[in-house]
């Protein structure tokens, strides 16, 4: 289990979030939206450690993270994944090094064992024959499809996702979708997801947590949402509506 | 009276006082700086000692040092070799002593030409690349994608930059002291027409194997120094290509004004 307890996080002047409360059940799909700018990849970065809470408890486990060592941090990190907004691939290696490269740190697989592993995962994403590109030689969204594929490479019990489909074509999205419904079918892991799409947000999530204005303003199952009361969120679905009606 | 105080006493005081409270709040941020330098090398030591040891990081940071300067080394050992004899020939023929020549050149280069211009020339080509390297990552998110999967950025990224540099600048200093002497051997007996035979006895009596050992413990230093300021100043890279262009400056300046400070203190305390 997650929970972020009474979580304030500043830069300088600007406060992002501003006593957050938020509990991620275990083994379920929790999708959190929100306006761009809200501070949903601050909430991942705070869970991972990445930055530190101003005010407020992070537990993940039961532990308090902010008040972990850095060894227990690294051992606790082992059990998540994560994928970056712009999936902060190691520039510098190919595709291959950069989806082997946790297996490489963290297993003692052999070599082909570890091939197998990394074609199996780039495949499920829909990526074939990059092995030997380099991350600028990709476009962003081949990119975030490999940053998916290191995410999930260790089939950690935890994984972030901020933006898993931004900028893919309907397809992949779709097929990312599956993707998520069947590791979790297969792992029964906890998924923390970030997006911005709606309909997959209503079709993978279990729970939906909205942020605005640092807070978590509405967290309910995607059949409860449509009937939230709360004005933003009326006024993020009629919005989408709006999208769809335009169609 | 007042009025010329206003003028021109106030100003001048008021003003020699800001520039007392910068220079002491420069030197309590730099102080603080080095604080943190240290906190990162001490980190370092203990990473590199923890098992597993990353061999491999290692031989290819040594490979991108060492290979990577050993032209510009060369280059800059040949030269300052021939222009020192140059000078020390032509000056020493004033009262008939050119034949010392050799024996000077060996000293100066293998105690402070070679273990410094090595270092500055390390600085200049390695340590930048280190600075943009480790400076790019952190401002595209990848030195946090390495903690995020567990991987600590010291043991991956520092560590090894630090152990390869130590390792493989006594060989880059070896190699200065070497072209160095032969860059001098060519222009005293070539130019000067020294006597071969009588401008190696000379080195073989005055030099001391100290003189070289000197050097190459400095170059350790100067290892530590650059290797260490380089990475620091990248990590501190924030706020885009921009803030990592600036890093990269201030990893060349700090380095190499910190090994000539270093140098000096160094020769006075040890030797
Ligand atoms: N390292 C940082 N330094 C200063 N301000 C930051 C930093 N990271 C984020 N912020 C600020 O925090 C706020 C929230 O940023 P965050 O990236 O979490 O937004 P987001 O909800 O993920 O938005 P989007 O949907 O556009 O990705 C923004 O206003 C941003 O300016
Ligand atoms: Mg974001």
């Amino acid at each position: 289990m997650i929970e972020f307890r009474n979580v304030s996080k500043n830069f300088g002047e600007q406060n992002v979030l501003d006593k957050l409360n938020l509990v991620v059940e275990e083994g379920k799909i929790t999708a959190i939206m929100g306006p761009s700018g809200a501070g949903k990849s601050v909430t991942l970065k705070l869970l991972m450690g990445l930055l530190k809470p101003d005010e407020g408890q992070i537990f993940v486990h039961g532990s308090d993270i902010c008040a972990l060592a850095d060894d227990e941090l690294a051992s606790l990190r082992k059990k998540f994944g994560m994928l970056f907004q712009d999936a902060a691939l190691f520039d510098y290696m190919n595709v291959f090094e950069n989806v082997s490269f946790p297996l490489y740190e963290h297993t003692k697989l052999s070599d082909e064992e570890i091939e197998k592993r990394v074609e199996a995962s780039l495949n499920e994403v829909g990526l074939e024959n990059v092995n030997q590109k380099l991350p600028n030689e990709l476009s962003g969204g081949m990119r975030k499809r490999v940053g998916l594929a290191r995410a999930i490479i260790l089939e950690p019990p935890i994984v972030l996702f901020d933006e898993p489909t931004t900028g893919l074509d309907p397809i992949i999205t779709s097929q990312i979708g599956d993707l998520i419904l069947e590791t979790h079918a297969k792992r029964n892991n906890t998924f923390l997801m970030i997006s911005h799409d709606l309909a997959l947000s209503y079709r993978v999530a279990h729970k939906i947590a909205m942020l605005y204005k640092g807070q978590i303003v509405e967290f309910a199952s995607p059949k409860e949402l449509k009937y939230s009361t709360h004005p933003f969120v009326r006024e993020y679905l009629q919005a989408q509506l709006n999208l769809e009606g335009s169609r | 009276m007042t009025k010329f105080f206003d003028q021109y006493v106030e100003p001048f005081v008021s003003s020699f006082g800001r520039i007392f409270v910068s220079l002491f709040n420069a030197s309590r941020v730099a102080l603080e700086e080095m604080g943190r330098m240290l906190r990162m090398l001490w980190a370092s030591c203990k990473l590199v000692v923890t098992p597993p040891v990353r061999w491999q990081l290692i031989v290819d940071q040594m490979q991108f040092i060492g290979v990577g300067s050993l032209f510009i080394v060369v280059l800059t050992a040949i030269f300052s070799g021939m222009v020192f004899a140059l000078q020390s020939g032509r000056a020493f023929a004033i009262f008939g002593a050119e034949t010392l020549t050799g024996a000077v050149v060996t000293i100066t280069l293998s105690r402070e030409l070679a273990p410094v211009l090595t270092a500055l020339m390390v600085t200049a080509r390695s340590g930048s690349a280190m600075a943009a390297q480790i400076g790019t990552m952190q401002v595209t998110q990848q030195i946090e994608a390495l903690s995020a999967m567990a991987v600590n950025p010291i043991d991956y990224l520092i560590a090894p930059r630090i152990v390869a540099a130590i390792l493989v600048m006594p060989m880059l200093t070896s190699i200065f002291d070497f072209v160095g002497l032969l860059g001098a051997y060519i222009v005293s007996t070539k130019l000067l027409n020294i006597d071969p035979a009588m401008f190696m006895e000379k080195i073989r009596y005055y030099v001391d194997v100290a003189d070289i050992v000197q050097g190459l413990f400095k170059s350790i230093f100067f290892a530590v120094i650059l290797s260490l300021v380089s990475c620091y100043q990248g990590l501190q890279a924030q706020k885009g290509a921009y803030d990592v262009g600036r890093r990269v400056t201030m990893a060349v300046v700090i380095s190499s004004v910190a090994i000539l400070v270093a140098d000096y203190f160094l020769t006075a305390l040890l030797f």
